[in-house]
């Protein structure tokens, strides 16, 4: 479809089988194109070399829509965008190793509002099964994730300085993990996670590395309420649930309270959290049946103490051991 | 003030909720809360604060390699006692505190 309005209304549309390099069913720019809405429409089945629907410096309006088995990621949008999902289905997703967020991918200053989505059976062979950010903005409000499987940040991926906050949601049987961010803030309030299926997923795929629930890397603020956490074993050896690390970040900021940590385990340190930074306030958590060798809940790790040695310093030599027992008082 | 609840977790080793190094994290010093002896571990049962972990880099002699190994200080019956820990075939290493 060629669009040369500024206001393009799809309504009770049917894009089925649709093949294009870029936007197999609707691509839109800002000149051409500025606002679309779309409504009561099914894309299935739609393939090509990059997404369904696509476009850069354009407002998207997009519910009551179905998207399927399409082949391809099905949104895609850059440059300054703006997206609002409402009341829509995603579901029977398959992505190769070249599309990092299956279903929806959003970077350079773009925003997205999800309110009220279910998706449900993604497989994904990149990041971000459902939604990847890239110095976006990303808000969801009554998102239901289910059985999605990725490399990396199977329900939502955020890195580059993104924004994400997350309410009233939840997502279930999932792997590796099910939220990854590097590089942003983070808020999550009412979020309840469970069940991981990385156990199943790396028998068909031994190479699979394991990953904490949510992992969070460098992100300057970190706030999280009524999260709950659940049931999800031994898949990797820092935080199951939680693996937070900060490094050259001044102030980081993270609070998490009133949120429930249950049989959750790590193969070495903290069964429910791993922090490398003393910046961490609990308030009202609730940590039951977590286990781990070291810090059966909570593992803090820190950053002080790295030592930088030149090399022509006094040397100390070890012999045929591989550990070894000194004392320097 | 919200209170964090510990039940019935369990470390193998060390800190049966929870385990910090160095320096003892804020919530530590204010309300929490342990059920019964549920929570489980060798060393400190509910949580574990007598070890310290420094980060050493190592230096191969004759390589620009430059690998990071960890020291631990351990305190058992009163002594105070460092070891390395995945050093493996590293010959060299220099120290400083």
């Amino acid at each position: 479809m060629m669009i040369d309005e500024t206001l393009l209304v799809v309504d009770y549309c049917y894009f089925l089988e649709n093949e294009s390099n870029s936007g197999s069913a609707l691509y839109a720019i800002e000149i051409m194109v500025r606002y679309i809405a779309i409504q009561n429409t099914i894309f299935m089945e739609n393939t090509g070399a990059d997404c369904v629907i696509g476009g850069m410096y354009t407002t998207l309006i997009f519910a009551y829509s179905n998207v399927t088995n399409n082949t391809i990621k099905a949104i895609s949008f850059t440059k300054k965008s703006n997206l609002t999902l409402s009341a829509c289905f995603f579901a029977f997703q398959q992505c190769s190793t070249s599309s990092k967020g299956c279903f929806i991918t959003l970077t350079l200053n773009s925003f997205i509002i999800i309110y009220g989505a279910v998706v449900y059976d993604v497989v994904s062979e990149s990041e971000g099964g459902f939604i990847y950010l890239e110095s976006s903005n990303l808000t969801i409000v009554l998102l239901t994730v289910m059985q999605v499987l990725a490399t990396q940040g199977a329900c939502v991926e955020g890195t580059k300085y993104s924004d994400v906050i997350i309410q009233n949601s939840s997502f279930q049987y999932y792997s590796p993990d099910c939220m990854y961010f590097s590089d942003s803030n983070i808020m999550m309030q009412n979020v309840n996670i469970s069940d991981s299926i990385y156990a199943l997923a790396v028998m068909s795929n031994p190479d699979l590395t394991g990953a904490s629930v949510i992992t969070m890397i460098n992100c300057p603020l970190i706030v999280i309420s009524q999260l709950q956490i659940n049931n999800n074993m031994g898949i990797t050896d820092y935080g199951g649930a939680l693996f937070i690390q900060m490094q050259d970040l001044d102030n980081p900021m993270s609070i998490i309270s009133d949120s429930t940590f249950y049989a959750n385990s790590a193969g070495q340190w903290g069964g429910a959290i791993y922090i490398n930074n003393q910046n961490l306030t609990l308030l009202g958590n609730t940590f039951m049946n977590n286990n781990a060798q070291y810090g059966g809940a909570i593992y803090f790790d820190c950053q002080g103490n790295e030592i930088f040695f030149p090399p022509n310093l006094k040397f100390l030599k070890i012999l045929h051991s591989q550990i070894v027992i000194i004392l320097i008082m | 003030m919200s209170f964090n609840t510990f039940s019935n977790n369990i470390a193998s080793i060390e800190g049966g909720a929870f385990k910090y190094v160095e320096t003892a994290p804020v919530f530590l010093t204010q309300n929490n809360v342990f059920v019964g002896e549920t929570n489980n571990a060798i060393y400190g049962p509910n949580y574990a604060a007598y070890s310290v972990k420094m980060r050493l880099k190592i230096f191969e002699p004759l390589g620009d390699d430059i690998n990071l190994a960890k020291m631990s200080i351990f305190f058992l019956t009163g002594k105070r006692y460092y070891f390395f820990e995945k050093l493996k075939t590293i010959p060299y290493c220099m120290i400083l505190q």
